[in-house]
């Protein structure tokens, strides 16, 4: 055994999948760390004590059970929607069409509640079939030009959400407006047999399963199926993928029409779990929030749930900043981005190590 | 901005201090000792052949002379005064130069501007015509062919080398420390580098060649210097030497597998690979094949020789089925699969070690055990749940069976050498599986006794019944192989040579476009 063969065997990194646990948790908390000085600095600028402010986002998000349950219910949008990132990132697409497919999916959904005639208890199931399918068919736009005329992903995915929203708008201020109502940009308002009942505090929606569902979905296919080893093929190396036989072309395509769905599961679940009823603006970015949210946790199901519940924390704390603190709600936004560019910055090297 | 246009270090007496030397250099990771106590001297006006095998410590101690690595102990002296290097910038500003196996050229940038930009530290405006006029002055008086205005991506492998050296040359080095530089040429190719190194050592330059080629070492070494185990063994003048001596030392009690390969020729038996008029459109810079005929039955080793990017790449595509063909048909043993998927390819028994395996045949961000599983058997599981404990078995087994040391079964590709991918890819194809077998370089970055476990299982393969086509850059592993050798000029068979009709010389005149001799 030469020497550099003993080096690599008293290495002993685990043999098959899992990547070493404790770092990314380390690189996690200084990225966060660092974040927060960034943040305290601008308000510090704005004349604002960030000790005041960071003490009342706690209070507000973690602090409080009402405030821990607020974070589960923005765990629902952004867990989601993370997911339907990092699904398509795994083959090595980059899914920035969250939002659009969010707002499909719950067109959809709203569709098939107000206007399949279908019985009381089948309109749940019937909802989430029709926003996965509306998602995952607005992303198979975006995956059919990838897979068949080369169009980057990234910024089909993108274009496509602002026609998304004006789809929506078109029907809510058209054909599918309320009759019965004031004249808004509302649809008729679904009925209860419709909505997701409640199974944890006063709002957390049973859509919470669904965030679970795919979360250990995700991990189980990825590590356990030859379906899962593949996509992580084609995202490792889609050259050798493609000459060790693995159809590329569809893995890319499926991967990206199954983040598709997610998102339009996530727009399900607002419109049937919060709105009661299509309308414009049902998403606060969360499309946009679920992209970070992904990145963040480096497209893995756990590090996925910890920033996914994180930016729910912020989120939720950000709301209590206008009340308490007269600052704009959009402030945490600042923060937000603060730790996506502390977590990517402190990323290592990824490119070929080599010897 | 006055520094003359072309500084050509004076050549010093042997009498003088080393241009370079080592004294007790080690470095040790984790708790390995990678170099052990190394010491070495480099004169200026002559060649140092630096010869071990992979993970002799090679890698290491260019490392710590270039300033890439600390050492733990020892220290450095250029021209005998003591030196210190914090980063490769500072040996670069000492005169050491390095020519990586890897080039570290910037593709989309022509050759002078890739040499004006190791010039940047030199004032804001590139003067490029007085850049041009010393490469070219440079390149006249070591005749390092380069077209200064060419981009690099379009040029070929031995030209982007001429580049890099002469790179390396425009900084003003003079200590050169070249890292296998013959590992990418063609045969030709190697003559002139082993010319210019010559060259340049009559100029004054000091230079320390890292190889394992005992040919290139006797070519052109004035000193040569054995690692082992991170350890000097043995050195001094060449003359003191011969190629057994030196196999001697570098593989220490495993010389005995150095001996040659049993190649006992085996008459065909059935239908193999069978490429009838084949022509490719060629993609990415590389050359198309046009109209390609050729037959390897099974138990029989067919040789390609080709210089780089004249269609030896596109025979993995054409085999592969990736892409499409202009025209023609592939037959894998009797049966037409010009129409057929790749994974149905590979399921009857095609195997490839491709030309570049990082980048074709192996996932960097996998592990090992994880890699075996790529091309589906050996280490199989063809249900849709993948049995982690019995995968892992099997790759174990896989690597147990192996004839050289295997990295641990958890590494990460990435993590590995260049020669550790190539031996993970050999053991994965190189199996009892395989029918019919493209093997691009199969030596490529191995050390002596590696490259002879590979031909030994090329050779009981086709003892086995498989089809062989071998691209292979080293003639001599050709000819000790092969039943047949083709001979491929800008995408056509331009000669065949029966196993006794091999003639080196016809081989290369046709190589390089000669037709008539």
């Amino acid at each position: 055994m030469t020497i550099a063969e003993t080096v690599r065997t008293r290495i002993g990194a685990p043999a098959f999948g899992g990547p070493q646990l404790l770092g990314p948790f380390v690189r996690f908390g200084l990225a966060i760390g660092a974040a927060i000085a960034v943040f305290s600095v601008v308000l510090l600028l704005d004349g604002t004590n960030p000790l005041d402010t960071v003490q009342l986002m706690w209070d507000a998000s973690v602090g409080t059970e009402f405030g821990r349950n607020e974070v589960l219910v923005k765990l629902i949008p952004f867990g989601l929607c993370a997911l339907a990132v990092a699904v398509p990132a795994r083959v090595g697409l980059i899914n920035v069409g969250g939002e659009g497919q969010f707002y499909i999916g719950a067109w959809a959904a709203a569709g098939a509640i107000l206007y399949s005639g279908a019985p009381g208890p089948a309109l749940i199931p019937l909802a989430l079939v029709a926003g996965a399918l509306g998602g995952g068919a607005w992303a198979g736009i975006v995956a059919l030009l990838r897979v068949k005329g080369g169009v980057n992903e990234a910024i089909s995915s993108l274009l496509l959400n602002f026609v998304a929203i004006q789809f929506v708008n078109y029907f809510v201020y058209g054909p599918w407006k309320d009759p019965s109502g004031p004249n808004w940009p509302f649809s008729a308002k679904f009925p209860g047999s419709a909505m997701l009942p409640v199974v944890w505090g006063d709002r957390v929606t049973l859509a919470i399963v669904f965030v679970a569902v795919g979360l250990v979905a995700m991990f189980l296919v990825l590590r356990y199926t030859r379906i899962g080893y593949e996509a992580r093929v084609v995202g490792g190396n889609p050259l050798a993928a493609e000459r060790s036989g693995i159809p590329v072309a569809r893995y890319l395509f499926l991967a990206m029409v199954v983040g598709g769905a997610i998102a339009g599961i996530a727009g399900m679940a607002e419109v049937t779990g919060i709105q009661g009823r299509l309308r414009p603006g049902i998403s606060v970015n969360y499309g946009y929030i679920g992209f970070l949210a992904a990145w963040l946790g480096g497209h893995r199901p756990l590090g996925i749930l910890l920033a996914a519940l994180l930016f729910g924390a912020i989120s939720v704390g950000g709301d209590s900043l206008q009340l308490g603190l007269d600052l704009p709600g959009s402030t945490v936004n600042i923060l937000m981005a603060l730790i996506l560019f502390a977590v990517l910055a402190g990323r290592k090297n990824r490119t070929g190590v080599g010897a | 901005m006055t520094a003359p246009v072309l500084a050509a270090p004076t050549l010093r007496p042997r009498g003088a201090a080393p241009a370079l030397s080592a004294r007790g250099l080690s470095k040790r990771f984790a708790d390995v000792v990678a170099a052990d106590n190394i010491d070495l001297d480099a004169y200026s006006g002559e060649i140092l052949a630096i010869l071990g095998e992979n993970g002799a410590g090679k890698s290491t101690l260019m490392k710590m002379l270039y300033g890439y690595y600390h050492p733990d102990a020892g220290h450095l002296e250029v021209d005998g005064h003591a030196v210190r290097f914090h980063s490769p910038a500072g040996a670069r500003a000492s005169g050491i130069g390095m020519v990586f196996q890897n080039f570290t050229l910037i593709p989309a940038l022509s050759v002078v501007e890739n040499i004006a930009l190791v010039q940047a530290g030199r004032g804001l405006r590139l003067d490029r015509r007085r850049l041009g006029r010393r490469i070219s002055e440079l390149s006249d008086r070591y005749q390092l062919e380069v077209r200064p205005n060419a981009i690099v991506r379009d040029l070929s492998v031995g030209e982007r080398q001429r580049a890099e050296i002469l790179k390396v040359l425009a900084s003003d080095a003079r200590i050169l420390i070249m890292d296998e530089p013959t590992s990418v040429l063609a045969p030709h190719e190697v003559e002139s580098l082993l010319g210019i190194l010559r060259r340049l050592r009559d100029d004054g330059y000091a230079i320390l060649l890292i190889t394992h080629k005992m040919r290139e070492v006797f070519a052109c070494a004035s000193q040569v210097t054995v690692l082992r185990r991170g350890r000097v063994i043995g050195g001094g003048p060449i003359g003191d030497f011969d190629a057994d001596s030196l196999l001697r030392m570098m593989l220490g009690e495993r010389q005995d597998q150095t001996a040659a390969v049993e190649s006992p020729p085996a008459g065909p038996m059935g239908p193999g690979i069978r490429l009838e008029h084949v022509s490719t459109s060629g993609t990415d810079g590389r050359s198309a094949l046009r109209d390609v005929s050729l037959s390897v039955p099974a138990g029989q080793i067919v040789g390609v020789a080709a210089v780089a990017g004249n269609g030896q790449s596109g025979l993995a595509d054409v085999l592969i089925g990736i892409g499409k063909l202009k025209s023609g048909a592939v037959f894998l043993g009797g049966d037409n699969v010009t129409r057929a998927s790749p994974a149905r390819r590979l399921e009857s028994g095609l195997c490839v070690v491709s030309e570049d395996p990082v980048a074709f045949g192996a996932v960097g961000a996998m592990s090992v055990s994880e890699n075996f599983m790529l091309t589906r058997a050996p280490v199989d599981g063809k249900g849709r749940i993948l049995r982690t404990r019995r995968l892992l078995a099997a790759a174990a087994r896989l690597a147990s069976r192996s004839p050289f040391p295997m990295p641990a079964l958890g590494r990460k590709l990435e993590t590995l050498s260049g020669g550790n991918v190539q031996r993970v890819v050999i053991v994965r194809e190189l199996q009892s599986h395989c029918r019919f077998l493209l093997a691009y370089y199969p030596s490529r970055g191995l050390d002596v006794a590696s490259s002879r476990a590979v031909q030994q299982m090329l050779v009981d393969l086709r003892a086995q019944g498989a089809a062989i086509l071998l691209v292979s850059e080293d003639f001599d592993e050709l000819r000790a192989l092969s039943d047949e050798v083709l001979v491929l000029y800008h995408g056509e068979v331009v000669g065949t040579f029966g196993r006794s009709a091999v003639d080196p010389m016809r081989v290369g005149q046709l190589m390089t476009g000669g037709r008539a001799a």
